[in-house]
């Protein structure tokens, strides 16, 4: 279903080798910086940002192309949690091997949760996926094998810790550039252009021929996957999983936020928006209290879906636009262009 | 009625359909083959749009049979109808706001077969010239006017080349020139590709203008049907929609 065919780009082709080279320099700088640097609390942070970009940008597929906003990301992501620490626990079986398993186990929930859910549109879709996350929480809480309140507890990994937080770097990075690398490949595909035609009108996309419910089905199972497996791995990283913490529903509107932040609807925007939230989360987290923190946060929100509604990648699209010349581009240039 | 069931493009029978209490479709039969323009009249309410709804499968009949081509399509889903060659423009133009004009008809290219970018790109601009809003085709189609996205719509509606178009009010509050433009279109459109166009529309003179064909439903019941002539001069016509005066 990916990419069998481009739609003309929105963008010249100059900027996009721009763009792209821009982004494997900073790839590779972060490649070596995970090998070289002795920082270990910069190496932990960047692990996290990597984290979230994941996250980000599966929820970036329905929420900022399909325009279903989930805010309930951290169900799937604790469900992928608890399946590799499940696994652990009975099987013996290391998070790293079963974190394929962990993203399984969230697609199919995020597939049978779908039909109901993926019906529903507009605030009662967001609001679902908040009651669902206190559902599964309460599910984590009485299943028989989960260990209620108590959690479950993973072992550490027998290395030097300079090594294991650098493993997690690399894993979080490597799972972070493939999700950036599958949303670009969403975005120019046909299924990315069905995903935006339901964000602009469901009824009109179903009507010229876009199968509307597979669509979402896929965005969302996909969206559980990645989330899951990048959960699974963070079983391992935290090495304790529990029904509260793992389900913080903190989580989930962080991805929101750093999405919308950033511009959803576009592979940029959780990159930019990560970092960014997590940075000023940090810096609000040193000088003030959590609770000015979040009315801070709030503000920035607020003021976001008042005055850019875009996001950042948004408002630097519209500064172009701007710049454009005033004569009009020839047809001819933005026509498909006939390379990959 | 209007042609024979066993040829017929689209052939409506017996089609009934209720809301809670209402009935807004009680026992709809009709037929027409290509090439056809048929008119569908009736007052507010008497289940026109309910009935664009069924025959492109927004909505499943309680009960009776739409056949396309001689084949069941109860059941199938609008985008299935789409690929099956029936397409519809809404009774309020509901085009991909935030896109420009040219991607409004890509999004149907790419769910309808795999095309060549190029020999896309070639069809979205023909019928961009077609409807007359080439000059517009790298703008975002809200930056259209209200005229201008209905074209666009039936531009989007007919990019893929259907065998059958269900319009829901075209004419509604479309200036003159803009009207002429879509009335121009769709006799085209029936000449060249044997398209053929079910309009719904209030607009009775513009539609006896064009329409091979008028039904008129009342109370979700077809009270007149024939050419557009005898259908405006039908009793229960005057009685129940056009009014004496
Ligand atoms: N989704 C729905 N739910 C409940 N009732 C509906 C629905 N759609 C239509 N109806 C009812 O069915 C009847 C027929 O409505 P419909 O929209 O088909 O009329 P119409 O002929 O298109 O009218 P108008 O000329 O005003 O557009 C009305 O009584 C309407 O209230
Ligand atoms: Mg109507």
């Amino acid at each position: 279903m990916f990419a069998l065919f481009f739609l003309p780009s929105r963008h010249g082709q100059r900027r996009i080798v721009g763009g792209r080279l821009a982004t494997l320099a900073i790839a590779a700088g972060l490649v070596g910086y995970g090998a070289m640097s002795s920082n270990l609390g910069a190496i932990d942070t960047l692990g996290t940002v990597f984290m979230y970009l994941v996250v980000t940008q599966a929820w970036n597929i329905l929420g900022g192309y399909g325009g279903y906003l989930n805010f309930g990301m951290v169900t799937y992501f604790g469900i992928g949690a608890y399946a590799s620490a499940v696994l652990f626990q009975y099987f013996g079986l290391s998070p790293f091997l079963t974190a394929p398993l962990a993203g399984a186990a969230a697609a199919l929930f995020g597939l049978l949760i779908g039909i109901p859910t993926l019906r529903l549109r507009g605030a009662y879709f967001a609001v679902i996926t908040i009651i669902i996350t206190f559902a599964v929480q309460l599910l984590m809480l009485d299943l028989p094998f989960t260990q209620g309140a108590l959690g479950i507890f993973l072992s550490p990994l027998a290395a030097n810790p300079v090594f294991v937080e650098r493993l997690f770097y690399f894993i979080f990075f490597a799972l972070a550039a493939t999700a950036t690398t599958l949303v670009f490949a969403v975005e120019n595909s046909n299924f990315g252009w069905a995903l935006v035609a339901i964000r602009e009108d469901e009824d009109a996309a179903e009507v010229i021929g876009v199968r509307t419910t597979a669509v979402k089905w896929t965005a969302n199972a996909l969206a559980a996957f990645m989330t899951g497996t990048v959960g699974g791995i963070y079983a391992q990283r935290i090495l304790y999983i529990e029904p509260t913490g793992t389900f913080a529903l903190d989580i989930s509107l962080n991805v929101v936020l750093m999405a919308v932040i950033g511009g959803a609807g576009t592979w940029q925007g959780p990159v930019i928006g990560v970092p960014l939230v997590l940075l000023v989360a940090e810096a609000l987290r040193v000088t003030v209290t959590s609770e000015v923190n979040r009315v801070i946060f709030s503000i920035i929100v607020i003021l976001i879906a008042l005055f850019v509604p875009g996001g950042i990648m948004g408002l630097l699209q519209e500064v172009r636009r701007r710049m454009r010349p005033l004569v009009r581009k020839s047809a001819g240039e933005t026509m498909p262009r006939t390379g990959g | 009625m209007l042609s024979e069931a066993s040829d017929a493009l689209l052939s409506v029978d017996a089609i009934a359909k209720r809301f809670g209490g209402v009935v807004a479709l009680g026992g709809v039969s009709f037929a027409f083959g290509s090439s056809a323009i048929v008119g569908l009249i009736g007052p507010n309410g008497s289940g026109k749009t309910t009935l664009l709804n069924i025959i492109n499968g927004v909505y499943a009949p309680d009960s009776g049979d739409i056949r396309i081509n001689g084949a069941t399509t109860v059941g199938w889903r609008p985008s299935a109808l789409a690929t099956g060659g029936v397409s519809r423009t809404f009774q309020t133009a509901r085009v991909f706001q935030t896109l420009t004009v040219r991607q409004n008809l890509f999004i149907p290219l790419l769910h309808h077969g795999r095309m060549a970018r190029s020999a896309a790109a070639r069809r979205a601009d023909e019928l961009l010239a077609f409807v007359g809003l080439a000059d517009f085709a790298d703008h975002t189609a809200s930056e259209l006017s209200g005229g201008q996205q209905r074209l666009l719509e039936f531009a989007r509606a007919l990019v893929t080349r259907p065998r059958l178009v269900l319009m829901d009010e075209p004419f509604a509050g479309v200036h003159p020139t803009i009207k002429g433009q879509l009335i121009r279109c769709i006799r085209e459109t029936v000449g060249r590709e044997s398209t053929s166009f079910l309009i719904v529309s209030h607009e009775v003179p513009d539609l006896v203008r064009i329409a091979d064909f008028m039904l008129c439903l009342v109370e979700g019941k077809v009270a007149a049907s024939g050419t557009p002539a005898a259908v405006v001069r039908d009793e229960t016509v005057v009685e129940g929609y056009l009014g004496r005066g």
